[in-house]
């Protein structure tokens, strides 16, 4: 199964870093899009379909938090799961994302195998990623 | 606040980044070793600022040289020597104070919620200056074979 993953974040190497991530936890397959925040995702949105969303908290025109809260408030838009991957390490704040409908939250840092875990968790097993059931292996760049 | 805490948490935070996003061991070494004006390349190095408010308001300032951020740059983007470029390296330096800022705060008290602001570049002498007035404040210097990062925070 192909999928449509969109990267939400300020920083282009950190965008590049969760991209070759994604891709070398069995989703090289994966068709990747890229915005800067929120808004330019919400753009993206009007013609694209996606079957994740990769985002980042902090982010200069429109946050996270508030891109979350914009799909989720729209019934279609609503069913797409959205991964957090951020520097903000507060129970607090992991815990409003999760109450405002986040599929997932990790923190920066993260090991490749986090993101593999949860993007695994969010989509299941795909054909995609090559899983034969192990799981606990270390992820090769 | 506590200041110790606070420093132990930015070690480890750094340490942490260091080795988990950027694939380098550091060590701690003192300021009296490195100070930040020395050396014929402090004008080539790259400072980084970062503000954070709520609770706790100040912020946090990186000074590294060239080498130290080319090896940052080259693991964590998989790139050759060659292909690294000065936007690259602000690029680092500026997911690397925001890592370590969240970092820190995260292991200082992960109940308390911090507004980090966007990290931005500035001039190497202020970043110097920074750290030439840091005074009791935390201030940690991460060594390795490409050089040393100075980071302190202000509040």
């Amino acid at each position: 199964m192909a999928v449509n993953i969109l990267i939400v974040d300020d920083s282009l190497p950190m965008r590049a870093v969760i991209k070759k991530t994604i891709k070398a936890s069995g989703y090289g397959a994966a068709t990747f899009f890229e915005a800067e925040d929120g808004r330019q995702a919400l753009d993206l949105l009007q013609n694209q379909w996606l079957d994740i969303i990769v985002s980042d908290y902090n982010m200069p025109d429109m946050d996270g938090m508030t891109l979350l809260t914009h799909l989720k408030a729209d019934e279609l838009l609503a069913t797409i799961p959205v991964l957090i991957i951020t520097t903000e390490g507060s129970r607090v704040k992991e815990q409003e994302f999760m109450d405002k409908g986040a599929a997932g939250y990790i923190k920066k840092p993260f090991t490749p195998e986090e993101i593999r875990d949860k993007l695994k968790q969010i989509l299941g097993d795909t054909d995609e990623t090559g899983d034969n059931g192990e799981g606990d292996e270390d992820l090769d760049f | 606040m506590k200041l110790e805490t606070m420093e132990k948490a930015m070690k480890t935070s750094i340490f942490e980044v260091l080795e988990t996003m950027f694939y380098m061991a550091p060590e701690f070494a003192d300021l009296s070793d490195h100070p930040p004006e020395s050396g014929d390349t402090a004008g080539s190095m790259l400072g980084c600022t970062l503000e954070f408010s709520n609770g706790l308001s100040g912020r946090f300032t990186a000074l590294a040289p060239p080498d130290f951020l080319r090896e940052m740059t080259e693991n964590f983007m998989a790139l050759d020597p060659d292909e690294i470029t000065s936007t690259h390296m602000e690029g680092i330096i500026k997911e690397y104070l925001n890592m370590v800022a969240g970092g820190t705060f995260r292991l200082y008290d992960d109940t308390l919620v911090f507004n980090l602001g966007t990290p931005a570049i500035i001039p190497p002498d202020e970043a110097a200056a920074a750290i030439d007035n840091a005074g009791d404040a935390p201030l940690i210097l991460a060594r390795t074979d490409s050089g040393v990062m100075w980071i302190t925070i202000e509040m």
